[in-house]
């Protein structure tokens, strides 16, 4: 027995040297992807400019969707915020899934709603609708209210709003949200100058947690000053910046954030809408999109701007953090039971050779191989088995380049934003340091407990039951599954 | 001399058309959004508003359905002077209570007949 | 020495003795350590040249905008006011730190500003200032000399401040690589070009962007120097179908009845896109007669077609259709087709104020909601 596990973990440092080696590489050419797509972006940004859009009587409606569960500190101006958008033709959609609190309430009286008798369908399946309303005040005539049952899930209460929105393109965020004010021109752009047709956009999401916000309008953004929000914020910088940015100049991106994303509504519709049922419902819908343009024939693109676009508050205790990371974890273990099919089949082209297999070996697995390369790691130390100096220069290896690649994605990301001071960039990149030894085994670790709660599908039903259940910070947690990419 | 406010979220426009119309004789005022114009509106009896539509905090539907649901300043005269030529917004602009509407590039003799025809008229209803 | 020598010679031997892949890593680290110092120092150094950037670059723009006040805007002078290099020095503002070249970007930018603001005097002031300091010839020579992304920035500057380029040029633009490149070139010819400036649209073979649509759109809308002329060629079955779309906007804008006729021929176009497009063109024209023609085309078409027709049939506000709405809210299982009937019927009111009454008398629940929904003025702003 002794003689099989040395030799088992001997030759799985193998396994994992070379894993890492490909790993590696990987991130060294989506690092200079990343670059190429970054600066074809400044590029067209200096020649797109977002004045045509307001002037233009062409522009494209959008509607924006987001739910609203217990929001009644932050509801209004939220929803002010959203009418004061940078855009000449859009719809907010607020659709208050079951609040128990005076979320409508709040709603009712600010805005002076009434009840409307609207004509609703359900083109995608939702929890049953009990009452809209519009503003009796003109001024907000591009408000809309819908009141359900709560469905449990943001996915539902998006579909709900999808049902009911009058526009081709619609933007999904959380309403607590903090949204620059061009998010619409920004997002809208690929949609209008892409050779092929855009099916969905994402942009850059950052932690608001220490930024100064004025009744929803951010006036000064600020690196959070709290340490688990702070390595969040690093994990977004890279995961949009470097993974996203690179995916995007080969148009595989694996997922648009459930924070925020921009999408064509008639392929939302197509496929049915969201997926009430899945942990991980913004990649869920992702993963449909692509497979039914794969499997209608049709040329498609998915694209990601580095612009920062939306703050959100990250999740400050280590239990509330805890729970999102296992559901993301549940979430990428229900995709690739789902889609696995897919897996290397030429039909879906892209999706299928590079998005679902990289995704797979590289982000389901790496918790998997990492994890029991820990273990092989102990195992040898305590047996004497382990060679130091090859051992001190391995680990020198794997902490210098990830050191490395996260510092350019902070690099790269500095070319497109300009709010933070340098302070606030110092502060970023000392934390980049000690990222590897804290946060980096906690998400580790938690995904995994990801993994065996779905397929063991233990509580099967907790997370969404209770994931709006929760302090403000909480609400968070849907927004960005699976910012590990990369 | 006829007060005007200008609203708009645009630092140089605002300055420049201030400076135009300081030229012509009225006394202008600036807010940058809809907050502050409220602000000004409420400590200042304006005989004209000149705003944009797309602002921050309040933008211009809300501005100009706040003047004519006030008591007292429901006779401003508003004029839009916006970016913005969809057609449906400037129908509803008209609906909250806007009197004119110009879109950007705007050619100023005509911008300066309008304010003047909007101050006439509006005498004309207070007599 | 010595010692020191001997410690090397220990070290060289452990590392002769490392396998290949370790040497290998333990380069990169070397490289990877290194790279960290570098990101480092560059986030530092590019951060504080960018503040200071920032702070000149601010106070310029303050300045620049104070003499385009006084110069341009201010100008009392009767004349139309040649203003000449001399009334104009920006020569002090070279000296607050930043490199000629970045004032006169930003003084550029500010002027295109202007134009942005105010057309009339002001606009053609600001270009003939424009041209008085040769910036335009700057901007030639970027033209002809520069890479793609200086020719594209060039070419925007000229056609955004109204300054003609040399038409040759501009022709041999047209086939360009840079797809960017080709499409400022054609904005350009259109905006100087007088007479017939669609040629250019009819002369195209490639599929035009969104944006492009937008900006050729916007361009003829502001352009107060020509007649539109006759869309033949151009909304026909054999183009382009995103250029067949623009040209489709423009036939709507400039209320050209007489492309009716062209615009019922292509609907029979099988892109489904453009057929609706075409619909809708009819219906934002009001053209009466086609409403017959439409009825018939009815059954056989694909759904989104079918809500095309009847949001037409209630634009084009011809109560003589009514019967047909009605037949179809009525008759009908699917609740799109039902919805778009019963908007076109609310649209054509007060024609349709019996069929109304009627149906609100005796539909049965989903129907009265529908009807209710069109009716009500809170849910049909957009």
């Amino acid at each position: 027995m002794k003689h099989f596990l040395d030799h088992f973990f001997e030759s799985y440092q193998n396994v994992v040297f070379v894993y890492c080696c490909t790993i590696y590489s990987i991130y060294a050419l989506l690092t200079l992807f990343s670059y190429l797509s970054i600066l074809s972006n400044i590029r067209r940004n200096t020649i797109r400019e977002n004045l045509l859009l307001i002037q233009s009587p062409l522009s494209p409606g959008i509607s924006i969707i987001t739910g609203a569960f217990n929001e009644e500190m932050t509801i209004i101006s939220n929803v002010r915020s959203l009418l004061t958008m940078n855009y000449p033709a859009f719809e907010v959609i607020i659709v208050n899934d079951g609040s128990k609190d005076k979320t409508l309430e709040k709603l009712i009286e600010e805005f002076t709603l009434i009840e409307v008798d609207f004509a609703y369908h359900y083109f995608i399946q939702c929890q049953p609708i009990q009452r809209i309303y519009k503003s009796e005040n003109s001024a907000f005539s591009n408000l809309l209210v819908i009141d359900k049952i709560n469905g449990g899930s943001k996915a539902d209460a998006i579909n709900a709003g999808i049902n009911a929105s009058s526009y081709a393109y619609f933007l999904n965020t959380d309403v607590d949200c903090i949204l620059d004010k061009d998010t619409l021109v920004q997002m809208i752009q690929p949609f209008m100058d892409d050779e092929k047709r855009v099916i969905a956009t994402g942009a850059t999401l950052r932690m608001a947690n220490s930024c100064i916000i004025d009744s929803s309008v951010l006036v000064k953004a600020r690196v959070p000053r709290a340490i688990l929000p702070l390595f969040q914020e690093i994990e977004y910088i890279r995961s949009f910046v470097l993974g996203k940015m690179g995916w995007n100049l080969v148009n595989s991106i694996p997922n648009v954030s459930g924070g925020l994303g921009m999408f064509d509504k008639e392929i939302v519709i197509k496929v049915g809408g969201y997926d009430a049922n899945s942990f991980g419902e913004d990649m869920d819908m992702l993963m449909r999109i692509s497979k039914y343009m794969c499997e209608t024939k049709q040329e498609y693109a998915v694209r990601s701007i580095p612009q920062s676009l939306c703050w959100t508050e990250g999740p400050q205790s280590l239990k509330v953090f805890k729970r999102q990371r296992v559901r993301w974890g549940r979430g990428l273990y229900q995709i690739f039971s789902t889609y696995y099919k897919l897996i290397f089949n030429p039909k879906y082209k892209k999706l299928g050779m590079i998005v679902l297999p990289y995704n797979f070996i590289f982000e389901l697995c790496a918790p998997l191989i990492e994890f029991l390369g820990i273990i092989c790691y102990i195992y040898l130390i305590a047996s004497h088995l382990i060679n130091w100096p090859f051992a001190i220069i391995l680990l020198v290896f794997v902490y210098s380049f990830s050191v490395f690649i996260t510092l350019l994605s902070i690099v790269w990301d500095q070319l497109v934003i300009r709010r933070y001071s340098l302070k606030e960039v110092l502060r970023l990149c000392v934390f980049v340091f000690i990222e590897p030894f804290i946060y980096h085994p906690l998400v580790m670790v938690f995904a995994l407990m990801g993994y065996t709660n779905q397929f063991f599908k233990t509580k099967s039903n907790w997370g969404h039951m209770e994931r709006r259940g929760f302090g403000k910070t909480e609400k968070a947690e849907v927004k960005v599954i699976n910012a590990t990419v990369i | 001399m006829k007060q005007v406010l200008i609203v708009d979220k645009d630092h140089v426009f605002t300055t420049t058309l201030s400076a135009i119309l300081s030229r012509e004789d009225y006394k202008v005022s600036i807010a940058k959004d809809g907050k502050e114009a409220s602000g000004a509106l409420a400590s200042t009896v304006f005989d004209l508003v000149i705003t944009d539509m797309i602002m921050p905090y309040a933008n211009g539907f809300e501005l100009v359905s706040n003047i004519r649901n006030n008591e007292s300043a429901l006779h401003i005269p508003v004029m839009v002077v916006s970016d913005v030529t969809n057609e449906q917004n400037i129908a509803h602009c008209m609906r909250a209570g806007a009197d004119v509407y110009f879109t950007k590039p705007v050619n100023i003799p005509d911008l300066i007949s309008g304010i003047k025809d909007l101050i006439r008229n509006q005498k004309n209803v207070a007599a | 020495m010595w010692l020191h020598n001997a410690n090397t010679h220990a070290y060289l031997s452990v590392w002769g003795s490392f396998p290949f892949f370790i040497k290998i890593c333990f380069a990169i680290s070397v490289v990877a350590l290194a790279g960290i110092l570098f990101a480092m120092t560059s986030i530092i150094a590019k951060k504080l040249a960018k503040k200071k950037e920032e702070q000149r670059s601010g106070l310029i723009t303050e300045r620049i905008n104070e003499m385009l006040l006084s110069a341009v805007v201010m100008q009392q002078r009767e004349d139309t006011g040649i203003i000449t290099k001399k009334d104009f020095d920006i020569r002090p503002l070279y000296t607050l730190g930043l490199s000629a070249k970045k004032v006169k970007k930003i003084l550029v930018n500010e002027m295109l500003n202007y134009r942005n603001y105010f057309s009339g005097t002001i606009a053609d002031r600001v270009r003939r200032l424009y041209i008085s300091m040769s910036l335009h010839e700057e901007a030639y020579a970027r033209l002809y000399k520069g890479n793609w992304e200086i020719k594209v920035n060039a070419l925007s500057e000229l056609y955004k401040m109204g300054v003609e380029t040399d038409h040759a040029y501009l022709l041999e633009l047209l086939n360009n690589n840079d797809r960017y490149i080709r499409e400022f070139a054609r904005l350009s010819l259109m905006k100087f070009t007088k007479r017939d400036p669609l040629q250019f649209l009819r002369e195209l073979n490639e599929p035009i962007s969104q944006w492009e649509e937008f900006e050729i759109f916007l361009l003829f809308q502001q352009k107060n120097d020509f007649t539109l002329g006759s869309l033949e060629g151009l909304i026909s079955l054999d183009k382009e179908p995103t250029v067949v779309s623009l040209c489709l906007q423009l036939a709507v804008y400039f209320r050209q009845w007489e492309s009716v006729p062209l615009i019922l021929e292509l609907i029979q176009t099988p892109d489904l896109k453009l057929r609706a497009e075409a619909i809708t063109a009819l219906g934002k024209l009001e053209a009466t007669d086609s409403a017959k023609y439409l009825i018939a085309i009815y059954p056989g078409q694909a759904h989104v077609i079918q809500l095309k027709i009847l949001a037409t049939l209630g634009m084009i506000r011809s109560g003589s259709y009514l019967r047909f709405l009605e037949n179809e809210f009525i008759s009908s299982q699917d609740f799109e087709i039902k919805k778009y009937a019963s908007d076109a019927i609310i649209k054509l009111y007060p024609l349709s104020k019996i069929t109304i009454d009627k149906l609100m008398g005796n539909a049965e629940a989903l129907n009265q909601k529908i009807l209710n929904h069109s009716l009500n003025p809170l849910l049909n702003t957009l």
